[in-house]
């Protein structure tokens, strides 16, 4: 866990964090100035620049609070809270953040093109990029037949969306999502963590908070869980969510003999000790389910009076002028590897499919006897990273680092 | 909703360029063929009323030759009086006709309807140019259609001339507030903020229902107006309801809707994603307040222009004894008393001056004081031990005095000095005298006689009713080279040496001297800006108070400085007359909490209450751009510190939390 403030070996390049929270600690208190709830005990950590952070927790442990604090909606009763090295409550600090709340708290008299309008000129954006940009959003997030319906006519969902929208027309540095996908079908959600996956490989530092685990455990490179208002556990996906004592082998369809003779080896080069727990077919996820009936039923061109499907993720988040770090050239090499998990892979590498080391290294040595599979394209994010995916994505990382002097983060 | 996306589709056709250009385009063709067919084919000679004052014969006094008046400081030595009733009433007279003429000549330029075709051609194409071209074009043909009914079925025709104010106002009102958002169209959180609180005020429903009701309102005051009172009455009422109506339903407005406008953003959290955006507290404040003080601006404008021209409107109506606008009935007498005062007095912005009060001899007063406390101190010995007391007693003996010196015994004199008049003399403008004498019980049907004796030499003798207010026309020769106007004011006929039976008594602004010092119009625009400057303080009053109030409390907060500001003239005049002691003169310590804490709560706001702009336009008097600048800068200041309050608050409020939770 990395708890000293500021450490520069966990940025890797030396960089200041982005948020630096150091026993941070929020007690709220009544009239009388009697504390009523401690939200926030003693909270340290740290976001470092392009990465995607996680905050987790149940319902109450601290999660938005902390956020708040983050956007000087609440100050902290101690403790130490820098976002881009100054107090939160700096206004030139804002320029660079984006926020998306828990919930949608738009003027609900404004259509959609008059909420970015709004918003857009907070930022002093010209006239010519917010247009630009408000139309983009607007075609991102599936709203272009709603765009002048006023936002009180908007169901949960077409709110949500325009919520995001607002969180990006200032193509912020750093992204602060507070449970994106409340109220999102299972498309905006797939889409949401698409661009969130998307935006990280851009640059973004996003700090993504959610009870719904399994979007977290998509998207993000660190997290952290809360709950009761203090950290319990800190690290990255595989570290924390990694079980060392296991081992999960996946092959093509075997027949009970060839089982029951994996069996017999496993068995017999332990002495007995080990053997296969568990065999079954793997399961494609619902979401991933759900995604190829809609798929397919858009393919038949099936009409929806509902907020369509977003378009391609706006030009200027991706950014359309070529940048000096010859991030271009990256665009260019990885557009080969189009699946964004093996991007994310490529972040966080999962161990390498080498040769194992210990005593079961000479088992699967054994059971290994084909090349590594090559990754699915049809579905975006898996439980478990593909090896052979992730051995692309880590050849991609090591020519993006040889090409960009170490710019790539390393995982932490 | 399929006829608010139609609603939709012809509003983005309306602010789309190509149809700027052809609706532009359309409407200034319509506009120069309009005016050439009215040159061409209706041009007519307009009959040119131009009214002359008759020659008056000069009345000669009854009875034996007057006394020489007797002495009086400051009055030229040695002259002689010399019976000038014809003079004055010839005076009075020609400057009436001479002002009525000016009007009347106006009224028949020729380049009027010229100007008035060129400026509605205009207006259309700045609508146009606003995004409401086609909005415009309903409404003309929804006006055209009500007035068409209104004509065509006289047993509505009321409804319907309410039903055209209406709608004109409202069409006004959709231009200004669209002009105003154009105005606030620029990038920079001030500006957005500015602009979204202006379309927060058009979308919501708190000030759709005031701009409905202020409608409603100043299109029904016309109808409540009586046809048998004299015109100077009605325009008198109509200028007092109407500003005093649109004053007080655009200020409760602007308490709630700024109270509102902040409160309820803080409470519905929508304030969060404004304020994790780069604003400064200063800027969300400042938006928010330029905001509403536009919308104010909007609807004084929309109402001012409405209670302006319908002034108008009845000016161009009969007065008393007219047999149509601005023609007397009666040869001997071109213009009626109504039309007269209706055009010096009322629609005009004069100055007052009062009579100076009398030189007191500060040795003789010194010694009534000491004479009043030793009668007092024989039933109580303690009196007038204290410089308080001693003060209160010579403020008593003053009043006394003054009360003294406004009554004026059966066929005794009171002679009075004007001052500061060397502004009419100079630019040769006449003056009048308004004058209103008491008596006892102020009976309607007697008729007292008042002579009145000017330095000059010049005299009047008038025959009047008591309780009421009547005027004469004063030549600027009666103002000698200091500004200075002496006249002695006789109770009785002196002439005729015929005293009344009783004392009269004239209370306190019930003799003045008056001389116009500007246009009724630029009084006008005066009048309506200290109303925007009074508004503009009562918003950033509710603005302060929702930074960190909840929404009710807010509410009553701005409402309750509202309410003391206005009543504060009233608050000071009543602690005038506050005792601080009981009937055996021992101080309450109650009463004297009330009157300190009165006192310093009206106090600041004095110079708020002492303008009373719509009282000055109903009096037609004038609004000093002096007095305008003096409360304008303390209006000024006051906005400024609210402002600068609620900034410093709303900087260190944390926004996640509201009412404590």
């Amino acid at each position: 866990m990395v708890d000293a403030i500021g450490s520069a070996s966990g940025s890797g390049t030396g960089e200041q964090p982005v948020v630096v929270a150091q026993n941070l600690t929020k007690v709220f208190k009544d009239f009388w100035l009697r504390a009523r709830a401690r939200a926030v005990e003693n909270l340290t950590f740290e976001i470092h620049r392009r990465e995607v952070f996680g905050l987790l927790g149940p319902n109450g442990s601290g999660k938005s609070t902390t956020i708040k604090l983050l956007l000087g909606l609440l100050k902290p009763t101690s403790g130490r809270l820098a976002v881009f090295g100054r107090p939160p409550t700096d206004v030139a600090v804002k320029r660079r953040i984006g926020y998306l709340p828990e919930e949608s708290y738009l003027y609900q008299f404004l259509n959609a093109r008059e909420t970015l309008e709004y918003y857009a000129k907070l930022f002093q954006i010209d006239f010519h990029t917010r247009k630009r940009r408000i139309d983009e959003l607007i075609d991102m997030v599936g709203l272009q037949s709603a765009q002048f319906r006023p936002v009180r006519d908007y169901s949960k969902g077409m709110q949500r969306r325009i919520g995001i929208a607002q969180a990006l027309i200032n193509d912020p540095e750093f992204l602060i999502l507070d449970e994106p996908t409340t109220g999102l079908d299972p498309i905006g959600t797939r889409q949401v963590k698409d661009l969130i996956i998307e935006l990280g490989r851009r640059g973004k530092t996003i700090l993504l908070s959610s009870h719904l685990l399994a979007d977290v455990e998509d998207c993000v490179h660190r997290m952290v869980v809360l709950y009761g208002g203090q950290k319990r556990e800190e690290g990255t996906c595989d570290s924390l969510l990694e079980e060392h004592d296991r081992t999960t082998i996946e092959a093509d369809s075997l027949d009970e003999a060839t089982i029951a003779e994996i069996d017999e080896v496993i068995r017999r080069r332990t002495g007995g000790s080990k053997s296969i727990r568990k065999v079954a077919r793997p399961r494609q996820k619902l979401e991933e389910f759900f995604l190829q009936i809609v798929e397919r039923a858009r393919e038949n061109q099936v009409s929806t009076s509902g907020a369509t499907a977003g378009g391609q993720t706006a030009a200027f988040l991706l950014g359309t002028e070529p940048a000096p770090d010859g991030s271009a050239l990256i665009e260019k090499l990885t557009n080969a590897t189009s699946a964004p998990a093996a991007v994310v892979a490529a972040a966080t590498p999962p161990p390498a499919p080498s040769a194992p080391s210990g005593p079961d290294s000479s088992i699967i040595a054994d059971l290994i006897n084909k090349p590594a599979p090559v990754a699915r394209a049809a579905a975006p994010a898996a439980n478990a990273p593909d090896p052979g995916v992730a051995k692309a994505a880590q050849v991609d990382s090591d020519l993006i680092s040889r090409l960009t002097s170490g710019d790539a983060e390393k995982p932490r | 909703m399929k006829w608010r996306d139609r609603l939709d589709a012809i509003d983005r056709l309306q602010k789309s360029r190509g149809f700027k250009l052809i609706a532009s385009a359309a409407v200034v063709l319509i506009g120069v063929l309009s005016l050439v067919t009215y040159v061409v084919a209706f041009q007519v000679e307009a009959p040119r009323v131009e009214l002359s004052a008759p020659e008056l014969p000069s009345a000669t006094p009854q009875g034996p030759a007057p006394a020489p008046v007797p002495e009086a400081a400051g009055r030229v030595e040695g002259a002689e009086v010399t019976p000038g009733i014809a003079t004055q009433e010839q005076t009075d007279l020609k400057e009436t006709v001479r002002a009525v003429n000016a009007i009347l000549a106006r009224r028949a330029d020729p380049t009027m309807v010229a100007t008035a075709i060129a400026a509605l051609s205009g207006l259309y194409v700045l609508a146009i140019w606003l995004g409401l071209g086609l909005t415009y074009l309903g409404l003309s043909v929804a006006l055209a259609g009500v007035f068409a009914i209104g004509r065509a079925v006289p047993a509505i025709a009321d409804l319907c001339t309410f039903a055209v104010g209406a709608i004109s106002l409202w069409a006004i009102f959709i231009a200004l507030m669209e002009g105003s958002r154009l105005l606030f169209s620029g990038a920079g959180p001030v500006w957005s903020i500015a602009r979204n609180t202006l379309d927060e005020a058009r979308r919501i429903r708190i000030s759709g229902v005031f701009v409905v009701l202020l409608i409603f309102l100043l299109a029904a005051l016309p109808l409540l107006l009586s046809e048998n009172q004299p015109l100077r009455y009605r325009v008198q009422q109509f200028l007092q309801y109407g500003t005093g109506i649109s004053y007080m339903v655009i200020a409760v407005l602007a308490v709630i809707f700024s109270v509102a406008s902040v409160a309820l953003e803080q409470r519905g959290k929508v304030i969060w994603q404004t304020m994790t955006k780069p604003v400064a507290a200063w800027q969300y404040v400042l938006g928010k307040w330029l905001g509403v003080a536009t919308l104010s601006a909007v609807l004084l404008a929309v109402t001012g222009g409405a209670v302006f021209l319908f002034t108008e409107y009845l000016r161009s109506q009969k007065a008393q004894g007219e047999v149509e606008a601005f023609l007397s009935a009666n040869e001997q007498e071109p213009v009626t008393p109504d039309r007269q005062i209706l055009e010096t007095q009322i629609l005009a912005a004069r100055v007052t001056r009062s009579f100076s009060p009398p030189q007191l001899d500060e040795k003789l007063f010194a010694e009534s004081v000491d004479a009043r406390i030793r009668a007092e101190q024989a039933l109580r010995p303690e009196y007038g031990r204290t410089p308080a007391e001693r003060e209160e007693i010579a403020s008593e003996l003053k009043r006394a005095m003054m009360i003294t010196y406004r009554s004026v015994d059966p066929g005794g004199d009171r002679y009075l000095v004007f001052d500061g008049l060397s502004e009419p003399k100079r630019m040769n403008q006449p003056v009048v005298l308004r004058f209103k004498p008491e008596s006892g019980s102020n009976r309607p049907d007697t008729l007292y006689t008042l002579t009145f004796l000017f330095d000059s030499g010049a005299v009047a003798v008038r025959r009047v009713a008591l309780a009421q207010f009547h005027s004469m026309t004063l030549s600027p020769s009666v103002i000698n080279a200091d500004g200075r106007l002496g006249v002695t004011l006789v109770n009785g006929d002196f002439f005729n040496r015929v005293p009344n039976a009783q004392g009269l008594y004239f209370a306190e602004g019930s003799i003045e001297l008056s001389y116009s010092a500007g246009s009724y119009r630029t009084n006008f625009a005066r009048v309506f800006l200290v109303l925007w400057l009074k508004i503009a303080f009562v918003s950033m009053a509710g603005i302060f108070a929702a930074t960190f109030l909840s929404f009710p409390v807010a509410t009553l907060t701005a409402f309750g400085i509202f309410l003391v500001s206005e009543s504060s003239g009233f608050v000071r005049s009543s602690l005038e007359n506050w005792n601080v002691t009981d009937g055996m003169g021992n101080d309450v310590p109650l009463y004297i909490a009330i009157d300190y804490i009165a006192s310093g709560i009206s106090y600041p706001m004095q110079f708020y209450a002492e303008l009373r702009p719509t009282q000055k336009l109903v009096d037609g008097l004038l609004l000093p751009w002096s007095s305008i600048a003096t409360s304008g800068v303390l209006l000024v200041v006051l906005v400024g510190v609210l402002f600068g309050l609620a900034t410093v608050i709303f900087r260190s409020r944390e926004l996640a939390i509201y009412s404590g939770n």
